[in-house]
């Protein structure tokens, strides 16, 4: 067997040791380097076989080579792109960021206004508190005025201003009648000369104290009128003042009123605006979350074209050389360095950035769940 | 006063990302494209945490970590590996080098900022 056909693997006998190196290695073999057919009976033949795999080496170099091209097109391409997504994206991204600060300024203000509410709230609390205290001390105030004035009343009745009246006129009627009593004894002691003298005096006297009980009486009864008068005028002026706390207290409860609907309606208006601010600005993340993800795709695309176009350029380096080469001239050791350099090209590492993603297995730390399975702690 | 991320990553999109991301989180983040512009800022002001890259240009992610860790003053922080390789010899590799997690491309922006929060916690 010639050292082309071992070179391409079949018959070779310093193979590796376990199965994963054997498949590995040709699977690489088969794929970079193609079967050139039968080995040639006679020398013709294989001279015509060698140019013919040499022609094939220069093609596949040339399919290659235009791979990488394309490759290395898209890849700069897809960075340029990239780039200029990134770019734009930044410019919306900032943009959007800024309008966040803003609406996160806006909603701490109206968090901070949900808090004055609160305030509003607990001062609206203690202010109806207070209203109602204002109110049931006003309601006292007038039940108390009420009953001061009834108790005035009750007073009136209770100091007999009227029987004082009465009394009065009682004794202006026993002082007519001692005065008529005391004319009698005048006549009487006049008719009796000299002996109804001392009598005359006692009647002169009664008489004088009828005068004063007369006077006294009438004094008695303007007092009595007079107290009456005054009383009931005060308790007419508690009455008025008790109404007046009736008033204030109605006009208190309104105000109280009107100014909790008020409170009330703004409180709501701002936590509506507040609820609105914040789904805003929970879209607006998830819409920043979104971009910030695709530019992660962009950046794995770009991974995976670079690898690719390193693949298919040591590749083709190396099939260029053989295509170049006088192969039968080309020692068995420097082909064999060849199919070397290819397979060095064909690592694990640059395969796995060309795998799908979905192939990524195999855990070394403990996955938190809390984290997702791409995550691994160590 | 806000922790220290730095970035280290030749992707200026995933500088940026994470820039963007870490920032508006509340926390400093410095970047570098490399391994040694990553070391030199490093030994500069200390970061209290570490995002580095796998595959970079020269000294990769591993290495980096490798060079992160000789450092006495690094000894404890957290170095994550931000990769979209998942392969399981190269994590066994991070592993031993020092790295604290792997979290591998795509991620949620909440799923990084929670592992943020855990390895700053």
């Amino acid at each position: 067997m010639g050292w082309f056909s071992r070179l391409l693997g079949r018959g070779e006998r310093a193979g590796p040791a376990t199965r994963a190196a054997r498949e590995e290695r040709g699977r690489n073999a088969g794929v970079l380097l193609p079967d050139p057919g039968p080995v040639p009976a006679d020398a013709a033949d294989k001279s015509r076989q060698q140019a013919l795999v040499a022609d094939l080496f220069s093609r596949m170099a040339e399919v290659v080579a235009t791979a990488q091209t394309a490759v290395e097109d898209v890849d700069r391409e897809a960075r340029s792109a990239t780039e200029a997504i990134f770019s734009s994206m930044e410019v919306v991204l900032n943009e959007a960021v800024t309008r966040m600060r803003q609406l996160e300024g806006t909603l701490v203000g109206c968090l901070s206004l949900e808090s004055e509410t609160s305030l509003v709230a607990r001062v609206l609390t203690e202010g109806e508190r207070s209203g109602r205290n204002l109110q049931e001390g006003l309601a006292g105030l007038g039940a108390a005025l009420r009953r001061i004035s009834s108790e005035y009343r009750e007073l009136v009745d209770r100091l007999g201003t009227e029987r004082l009246a009465a009394l009065a006129q009682e004794i202006q009627a026993v002082a007519r009648h001692t005065a008529l009593l005391s004319l009698n004894a005048s006549i009487e002691a006049a008719r009796v000369r000299e002996h109804g003298r001392g009598f005359s005096v006692i009647a002169a006297e009664i008489r004088q104290l009828v005068e004063k009980t007369g006077h006294a009486a009438r004094a008695v009864a303007r007092l009595s009128e007079e107290m009456r008068s005054e009383l009931l005028g005060y308790a007419s002026a508690l009455e008025a003042e008790a109404k007046g706390a009736d008033t204030a207290m109605a006009e208190a409860e309104r105000l109280r009123q009107e100014s909790a609907t008020a409170l009330l309606e703004t409180a709501q208006r701002i936590d509506a605006l507040a609820g609105a601010l914040r789904a805003g600005l929970s879209e607006l993340e998830k819409a920043v979350n979104g971009v910030l993800q695709t530019l992660q795709f962009q950046d794995i695309v770009g991974q995976k074209l670079t690898a690719a176009a390193g693949l298919l350029g040591s590749i083709r380096a190396v099939l260029a050389e053989l295509s170049a080469a006088d192969l039968p001239a080309v020692s068995e050791e420097a082909l064999r360095g060849y199919v070397a350099r290819v397979r060095e090209a064909v690592t694990p590492h640059s395969l796995s950035l060309l795998r799908p993603q979905a192939l990524r297995t195999g855990r070394v730390g403990k996955v938190y769940a809390e984290f997702g399975d791409n995550v691994e702690l160590f | 006063m806000g922790k220290l991320v730095m970035v280290v990553d030749d992707s200026a999109t995933v500088r940026r990302s994470l820039q963007l991301i870490l920032g508006k989180a509340g926390y400093i983040v410095d970047a570098a494209a490399n391994a040694e512009e990553a070391m030199k800022k490093l030994s500069e002001a200390k970061a209290d945490l570490v995002i580095t890259d796998l595959n970079m240009p020269g000294c990769d992610g591993i290495e980096l970590t490798r060079r992160i860790r000789s450092l006495p003053s690094y000894r404890a922080v957290p170095i994550l590996l931000l990769t979209t390789e998942a392969q399981v010899s190269r994590k066994e590799e991070g592993r031993q080098a020092g790295a604290t997690g792997w979290i591998t491309k795509p991620f949620q922006t909440e799923q990084l900022l929670r592992l943020v929060e855990r390895l700053l916690a």
